[in-house]
């Protein structure tokens, strides 16, 4: 799959959360993102793993988003609507975190062009900083469980944010040489592995956009149940065709991922 | 005993039933443009207007000026007209609109489903459109939280459905009809008015009561906001609003059902990519 199609899906499935705060459309957001992950993740690569962590975040980030709430007057109606607000960020997690999983984030810094290489290098090391990140801490701790080393639980941190850091440094570097002799920010560029627009990826992001499109015409249009007022807490109505998009976003998943 | 409390609340729910529907003639008063409705609630009553803005978007301000033009709203501003003092009688006259406090007159935005969110910006600073409900409260408690909402009004309890684009003939009609209505319409806020000056309990006619057997009074501080029942399922065309009270909508289920299947998917296709390790 091309790592554009994957952009868009993300850019997408993530604008589309960000528009709504009804759970009836959130949730169907959360699934497709999960079921895109588990038929694409990168089993070879530890960055593949980065969805769990992910996942964790999006938990912490909607329980605390919840809790926080609980500091000022409550009543039913306020704790909802910030849970709601939790849900959403949680599913914008998650869908990060598919996209992380999924594509490849060098192969989405060759998309950019070059006279923006710069700003593209900045945006793949921050795009990949968490993968990278998880897949040293992995890379560490196999190292030290190899040699036998047994860190105590509270001192684990600094043992192994040291070497952490070192390899985070050794990444950026070799990631700056290998952008440069490809040719970046010289005017010339290497193509020595295309990347092919298949079948698969213009309709993984065509079925993006279409299901973007449907939810940013709602917003458009003014639609009442993208963001249903809890006060008085009340069950959310929801539309088939945003509930059709939101599923829209699973489709990628059917599709053969030949790269 | 049974069968008459039956009956009663039978009566109860027709009477519910009827006041909306026989204030619809009133409220049709704007027949075409940009529409929104302004509820007031005072406490003891509420008054529920439907207004013609005459432009695409107006701001909360500008609607109670025109609630006052089309409907003789009584109402003043203060802090250089940007805030609601005094609404239908209620609240301090003069520029101090705190005069009162910690009674104040809160500002609600609605939701098309009846439901009402504690604005976060002034009157002055809002946008109503076609088809919004604004609301105010009289009450204390500085924020959504606290402050008693106003009774669930959605746009078509108050405004008649727009009619629907009919050849030539009907518009001229329509426009001849228009003509009487401002005096029809002032009559309703008189009576509100009247009766929220009179405030007598005991001279308040039975019927009314019934209308309105939910309201605490003006001056109660325990008016909770959520508590009052809809009023709204009397105006059928309503749609979906039949299915809202008691469990989650069909479309809800279809949505819970979707994300469990698509669960149910991801985690198949984990498994048979772990089995054959690709």
């Amino acid at each position: 799959m091309h790592p554009g199609a994957w952009l868009t899906w993300a850019l997408c499935g993530g604008t589309a959360a960000t528009l709504t705060t009804n759970p009836f459309y959130l949730l169907p957001l959360g699934a497709s993102a999960w079921v895109v992950y588990a038929a694409h993740h990168r089993r070879d690569h530890p960055a593949g793993l980065s969805f769990r962590v992910f996942f964790l975040f999006a938990l912490a980030a909607l329980a605390v988003r919840t809790l926080l709430v609980l500091l000022g007057p409550v009543d039913a109606g306020t704790v909802l609507n910030s849970f709601l607000e939790g849900l959403r960020l949680a599913v914008m997690l998650v869908i990060f975190g598919a996209f992380n999983a999924v594509a490849d984030p060098y192969g989405v810094l060759r998309l950019a062009p070059r006279r923006f290489y710069e700003a593209a290098l900045a945006a793949a090391l921050a795009l990949s900083l968490a993968p990278r990140t998880i897949a040293a801490v992995t890379r560490v701790r196999d190292a030290q469980r190899a040699r036998g080393i047994e860190v105590a639980r509270y001192r684990m941190l600094p043992a192994l944010a040291v070497p952490v850091l070192e390899n985070g440094m050794e990444d950026a570097l070799t990631l700056a040489e290998s952008m440069d002799a490809r040719g970046h920010g010289r005017g010339r560029r290497s193509r020595y592995r295309p990347l092919p627009w298949t079948r698969a990826s213009v309709l993984c992001a065509v079925v993006s956009l279409v299901a973007l499109t449907a939810f940013a015409s709602a917003a458009v249009a003014g639609d009442p149940t993208l963001v249903p007022s809890m006060f008085p807490p009340s069950w959310p109505e929801a539309r088939s065709p945003l509930l059709a998009a939101a599923s829209l976003l699973a489709l990628p998943a059917l599709l053969r991922a030949s790269s | 005993m049974k069968l008459l409390r039956l009956h009663l609340a039978v009566v109860a729910v027709a009477a519910a039933a009827v006041v909306p529907v026989a204030a619809a003639p009133d409220a049709a008063c704007a027949s075409e443009g940009p529409r929104a409705v302004l509820v007031v609630d005072t406490g003891a009553d509420v008054i529920r207007l439907c207004v013609s803005l005459g432009r695409p978007s107006v701001s909360g301000i500008d609607l109670i000026k025109l609630a006052g033009q089309q409907h003789g709203l009584d109402y003043s501003f203060g802090y250089g007209g940007n805030a609601v003092c005094r609404l239908a009688g209620v609240g301090p006259d003069g520029g101090d609109c705190f005069a009162e406090h910690p009674y104040f007159w809160g500002y609600w935005r609605g939701s098309s489903s009846g439901g009402w969110t504690w604005s976060s910006v002034g009157p002055a600073s809002t946008r109503v459109t076609d088809g919004s409900v604004e609301g105010w409260s009289w009450g204390t408690g500085d924020d959504g939280s606290s402050h008693p909402a106003p009774p669930p009004t959605a746009f078509s309890d108050v405004c008649a459905p727009a009619p629907e684009p009919v050849p030539e003939p009907r518009p001229e009609k329509e426009r001849r009809s228009k003509a009487p209505e401002p005096q029809k319409t002032t009559t309703p806020v008189a009576v509100a008015e009247a009766e929220d000056v009179s405030t007598g309990e005991g001279d308040e006619p039975k019927k009314r009561r019934k209308e309105r057997p939910r309201r605490p009074h003006r001056g109660s501080v325990e008016a909770t906001p959520t508590a009052t029942p809809l009023p709204e399922p009397t105006l059928a065309p309503a749609a979906g609003a039949a299915s809202r009270p008691g469990g989650p909508p069909a479309a809800g289920l279809a949505a819970v059902i979707a994300t469990a299947a698509l669960g149910a998917a991801g985690v198949l296709l984990l498994r048979r990519r772990a089995r054959e390790g690709l």
